[in-house]
């Protein structure tokens, strides 16, 4: 008898262990959350894309998803079209992956949105060309402006400034082709002409050419969509050829290793930039101010462009989980019904017709002083 | 602008280009004449001359003392990759040797991209980064030192093989290696030299140009291209077409980016390239026996 009560006390405290055991197990689990990271570590698109994690670090350091523990597995797509694809295909083939972010260049959003419907993942992208919101793919969630937006903005400047000549220097990629496309359309409504539309390759490092055929063209404003190398020696083949036309660069100049290429942020004073709001800090007010602050704080520097982009692709996702009831189809659901979300860059709101999130109401025309975007007076 | 004016603007700046070119035809033939080797990490030795140079511009190190280190490296690397690369592979067929040094070409950037990092390094020129006017163009100052540099090299790698007795080796290896070690020449020191010539004035170059363009852990592998196209049009032969090729490329793209369209200059270049090999012909064959001959000869 009193092994038989011996052995039902062994037994229950047995089971009570085991359940205990499982359940902790089960607590475990559940509290991870698996997001795949296309990102490119190398190539062009470096120096944006590196800028952008750090956003999303200091978005899960700060906020994250509550009751569950982020994991972040990262693939580099060598800022090439067909390593964004590669990389896609095996993060999204893992079933352990609940979503999956895509900080690559447009040419390489393009190419995972044919994608992204095969998977049935929930993707949030970086790129600005158009065509990555719409048409919309029902899986696949832009976060910046598209390019028209940025053209919109940029020719709204030159039509209010009563420049009537404009000279585009635009790259081969699909980001550079869709500012041009966007502004042949723009230029007509506006009453201003392209005089002069010239491009470039990631590997050409002599610009002379172009600069030359654009001087002959003799624009009143000149705008250069290069980012990273390009950027800086289109700058500084520029001022070489003591060219005074009035220049405006593409946001992505906004950057340390653009500074330093010229020689120095001072060097860039003046230059003019269609910028997303986030970037102009608090002295933008409103939603835009509380959380450039809290980024802020998270990050522990100022920050730029690119880290501001970061925060809002964490706070969609925050959105898009918090509303959603846990599974893939529920976190896309709830992606799609977002609207007017604050985020750093201005509100996030997507149809089922057009998933690129942010357009022109949340970008402005600044003037860089020292390295920093401001609203011009 | 005039058109005199538009065109000194486009010539000018390609002319400089192309020297980076030249020199990597030249480095090129070179190898290929001596060792039956198309070295296609030539251009990657002008990569690592800029990066190099940059970093120790940065640094503070002075520009001497940058340039001849710089040079030094490159011609150390040169040997390291006919040594440990190509020596082992000799008797190997052709492709195997080119794949070689596509492999070798791979590892250089990657240890660029990981010591010197993914962001273009920038050096200032070597007398202030101001412009001059020539011939009604307007060139940055470094441009004379890129021009003044280039020339320099070539003249002394043309002196070196016309009147050195190393030189004249080196040619007698290249016409046939048999005779050249019947004659008591070392075929494999006269290789190990060529490549560390190579290697030495590729990084110089490198370091030369990257004020007017920045230096770039990925830019050597355009740099070998154009630099190859340069040394087909002199069959991979002769080391006075292929620098003059070389030359041409950096005029013929600046000057179809200029005057047809700067979205198809790298195919307007490629195009001319086979135009000329077509109008030609037998080019190819020609370069495959000296290649046989050569791997042949080891």
């Amino acid at each position: 008898m009193i092994n038989r009560r011996l052995l039902t006390i062994a037994l229950g405290a047995s089971a009570m262990l085991a359940t205990l055991l499982s359940s902790g197990q089960q607590a475990s689990a559940q509290e991870e959350f698996k997001i795949g990271v296309v990102a490119s570590l190398t190539g062009g698109f470096a120096g944006p894309a590196k800028d952008s994690m750090d956003g999303i670090q200091a978005w899960i350091d700060g906020r994250g998803l509550e009751g569950k523990k982020i994991v972040l597995e990262v693939l580099d797509d060598e800022t090439s079209p067909v390593g964004a694809s590669n990389a896609f295909r095996r993060l999204a083939s893992d079933e352990d992956i609940d979503m999956i972010y895509a900080i690559v260049p447009s040419s390489s959003v393009l190419a995972i949105k044919s994608l992204a419907s095969e998977f049935k993942k929930p993707l949030v992208t970086a790129g600005a060309a158009d065509a990555i919101g719409i048409p919309a793919d029902p899986w696949l969630f832009k976060v910046a402006p598209a390019v028209r937006d940025f053209m919109i903005v940029l020719a709204n400047y030159t039509k209010d400034n009563g420049y009537k000549r404009i000279a585009m220097f635009n790259g081969t990629d699909a980001f550079g082709q869709a500012e041009i496309k966007a502004m042949k359309e723009l230029a007509p409504e506006m009453g201003f002409e392209i005089v002069a539309e010239e491009t470039y390759t990631a590997e050409d490092t002599n610009y002379n050419a172009q600069l030359t055929n654009i001087r002959a063209a003799d624009p009143d404003i000149i705008y250069s969509g290069a980012f990273g190398r390009a950027a800086i020696l289109f700058y500084k083949q520029f001022k070489q050829l003591g060219l005074d036309t009035h220049l405006v660069m593409g946001q992505s100049v906004v950057t340390a290793s653009f500074f330093e290429g010229i020689g120095g942020a001072s060097e860039a004073n003046g230059l003019m930039t269609p910028i997303q709001l986030g970037s102009f800090g608090p002295s933008v007010g409103g939603e835009t101010a509380r959380l450039y602050a809290e980024l802020e704080k998270n990050l522990g520097r100022q920050p730029n462009y690119f880290n501001t982009f970061g925060y809002d692709v964490g706070l969609i996702t925050e959105a898009g989980v918090s509303g959603s009831d846990g599974t893939t189809q529920g976190i896309r659901d709830a992606l799609e019904a977002l609207k007017e979300l604050p985020a750093v860059n201005g509100p996030v709101t997507y149809t089922p017709e057009d998933h690129t999130g942010q357009n022109h109401e949340s970008i402005a025309i600044g003037r860089l002083e020292d390295g920093k975007p401001v609203l011009p007076q | 602008m005039d058109e005199f004016h538009v065109l000194a603007q486009l010539v000018l700046p390609g002319l400089t280009t192309g020297c980076v070119y030249a020199l990597i035809a030249l480095g090129f033939v070179l190898c290929f004449n001596v060792s039956g080797v198309v070295n296609m990490a030539q251009g990657e030795y002008v990569m690592l001359g800029g990066v190099l140079g940059a970093w120790m511009a940065i640094a503070g190190v002075p520009l001497f003392l940058v340039l001849l280190a710089v040079a030094a490296i490159g011609a150390v690397l040169g040997i390291a990759q006919e040594r440990l690369s190509l020596a082992p592979v000799r008797r190997s067929p052709a492709f195997i040797q080119i794949t070689v040094t596509l492999g070798v070409a791979v590892i250089m950037r990657g240890f660029a991209l990981i010591w010197f990092g993914k962001d273009p390094l920038a050096m200032p020129g070597f007398t202030g980064d101001g412009v001059v006017t020539i011939l009604s163009a307007l060139v940055p100052v470094q441009t004379l030192w890129v021009w003044g540099t280039t020339a320099a090299m070539l003249l002394g790698i043309f002196w070196f093989l016309q009147f050195t007795d190393a030189g004249r080796a080196v040619r007698a290896c290249s016409i046939n290696v048999i005779a050249a070690r019947l004659m008591g020449v070392n075929a494999e020191r006269m290789t190990l030299l060529i490549f560390a010539l190579a290697g030495g004035t590729g990084a110089l170059a490198g370091a030369v140009i990257t004020p007017i363009v920045l230096a770039s852990w990925d830019a050597g592998f355009v740099y070998s291209l154009k630099g190859f196209v340069g040394a087909i049009l002199g069959g991979l032969r002769s080391p006075t077409i292929a620098v003059a090729g070389g030359l041409g490329v950096g005029v013929a793209e600046a000057l179809a980016a200029g005057y047809l369209s700067s979205g198809w200059k790298d195919a307007i270049v490629y195009a001319l390239l086979l135009a000329f090999l077509l109008i030609r012909g037998g080019v190819f064959l020609s370069g495959r026996i000296g290649l046989v001959a050569g791997t042949q000869d080891r």
